[in-house]
């Protein structure tokens, strides 16, 4: 009865900060609405939000609580501790991922990877920006919202021990969800009628499955010598895509995609709710983050389509420029909602393939950029 | 009387450890308090302008080295490719021979 008294009086002691809780439970409802109601990336915004509920309830034993000089253990933060401030549950989400896709439209036309690359330009210019307002790691760790994937931005700011963990994830993935919202507008805005009306035929390229179970390999060792730090990011995804390709893994391939990648999914979300304390999050910076992040993606996309049109000057055979706006690695939403502008600007256009490879070469640039900044800064 | 001295003297002693043990959690607490207030100032926001330009050679490096790395990959692709096929065209008219 005690304790329920003095919870209530935490709680409606709006003086001292009462208020955090209920707007941190409004918070949780409102990610819990948009992963239901919108369907946005509803297998992290869900758990996150009723994780945020739970670890904003006073006095809460899903957290650590240290009541009176006594430390009660709470199951969440000693989850974070075992999988996320080691940051192990993302790099095994990425064994999951990495079975998940098909590099073969990548393989198919190589060439393509090149606005993978492009595309991570937000990364960088929002750094530089966020220097601005915070020391270079937690710049570097919002920066890096930009790579458009969530354990990426959850291992690089752990790793350079970011205090903003769980804002930037927050952004991470609502940003993710929200591509086919945040990208058209800018595509538009760079390109005219007549660039958007430009098709590409698909030539459909033989992969051998040689050349597709070397793949994995050659990107771990070429991204692993020129960012050692990037051998876990890089390496855990290529495993993952190599139990696919091998073709003798076939079990394991389905257990990495299904339920391997569910379950860390469900411990990675309700986990980096311990993030979500009011005092950790109800910040100005908070905001800030979230528009830096928005910032990221809108700069990442800038990235992508101005290289396109740079490509155009040169090449006989022009490149429909939208395409480039997909190498950001929002998979596979962003080269979606590419191939659905282009059927919207001629319906006998078909992006689809192009859209999907720039997509994929966007993941494992992406990758690459997270394991440079570690390189630079961790 | 002696008994008396000496309980008296052990009570100084525990008086004495337990106001030690008060200064060190004390102490304690202080300094967890500082380490609180350090971690709610690191969240706060600054404002210095003039750290965007030394920090765009990142910009530059970074870029450049994504570049470097994809280029090697899309090579290492090509060459792959290339060398797979021919192993393959090989085969096959290993096989038509006879």
């Amino acid at each position: 009865m005690e304790i329920l008294y003095e919870s209530f009086l935490e709680i409606f002691n709006f003086a001292d900060g009462g208020w955090k809780y209920i707007v941190m439970w409004a918070i949780g409802g409102l990610l819990i609405f948009l992963a239901i109601k919108k369907d946005m990336e509803p297998t992290l915004l869900l758990p996150l939000g009723f994780g945020t509920i739970m670890v904003n309830l006073p006095f809460s034993g899903a957290i650590n609580q240290a009541i009176e000089g006594v430390v009660s253990e709470g199951p969440l933060s000693t989850l974070f501790d075992a999988g996320i401030a080691n940051e192990l549950f993302p790099l095994i989400l990425f064994i999951g991922i990495g079975a998940m896709i098909d590099f073969g439209p990548v393989l198919s036309n190589p060439k393509l990877m090149l606005f993978g690359a492009a595309a991570q330009f937000g990364i960088f210019f929002t750094f530089c920006l966020a220097c601005i307002f915070f020391d270079v790691k937690d710049a570097a760790s919002i920066g890096i919202i930009g790579a458009a994937d969530g354990p990426t931005a959850i291992v690089v700011a752990q790793r350079l021990g970011s205090n903003f963990t769980g804002p930037i994830m927050v952004a991470a993935y609502s940003y993710m969800a929200l591509v086919p919202i945040i990208q058209p507008p800018v595509i538009k805005a760079l390109t005219t009628k007549k660039e958007r009306l430009i098709r590409m035929p698909y030539k459909a390229n033989n992969v051998s499955k040689t050349t597709r179970i070397l793949f994995p390999i050659i990107i771990t060792i070429v991204a692993g010598m020129v960012a050692p730090s990037s051998v876990a990011l890089v390496g855990f995804l290529m495993f993952g895509n190599l139990i696919r390709e091998c073709g003798v893994l076939d079990s394991l391939s389905e257990t990495a995609q299904k339920v391997l990648a569910n379950l860390v999914t469900i411990f990675l979300g309700i986990t980096i709710a311990t993030q979500m304390q009011a005092d950790k999050f109800l910040q100005p910076a908070t905001l800030l983050i979230l528009g830096l992040g928005l910032f990221a993606f809108v700069f990442d996309t800038v990235g992508g389509v101005l290289f396109a049109k740079f490509l155009n000057l040169f090449m006989k055979e022009k490149i429909n420029p939208m395409i480039g706006a997909a190498g950001i690695s929002a998979f596979p939403m962003s080269g979606r909602v590419v191939h659905k502008m282009g059927l919207k600007e001629d319906p006998q256009n078909f992006l689809l393939m192009h859209s999907i490879g720039v997509n994929v070469s966007g993941q494992i640039a992406s990758v690459i950029a997270g394991g440079l900044i570690l390189s630079f800064f961790a | 009387m002696k008994n008396l001295f000496s309980r008296f003297a052990l009570s100084a002693e525990e008086s004495a450890s337990e106001s030690i043990e008060a200064v060190v959690e004390g102490l304690k607490s202080s300094v967890e308090t500082e380490e609180a207030t350090e971690a709610l100032a690191d969240m706060s926001i600054k404002w210095h302008p003039e750290e965007f330009l030394p920090n765009l050679k990142f910009m530059g490096i970074g870029m450049l080295c994504i570049f470097i790395v994809i280029a090697v990959i899309i090579l290492a692709i090509y060459l792959t490719s290339f060398l797979t096929n021919r192993s393959g065209k090989k085969e096959k008219k290993s096989k038509k021979g006879e």
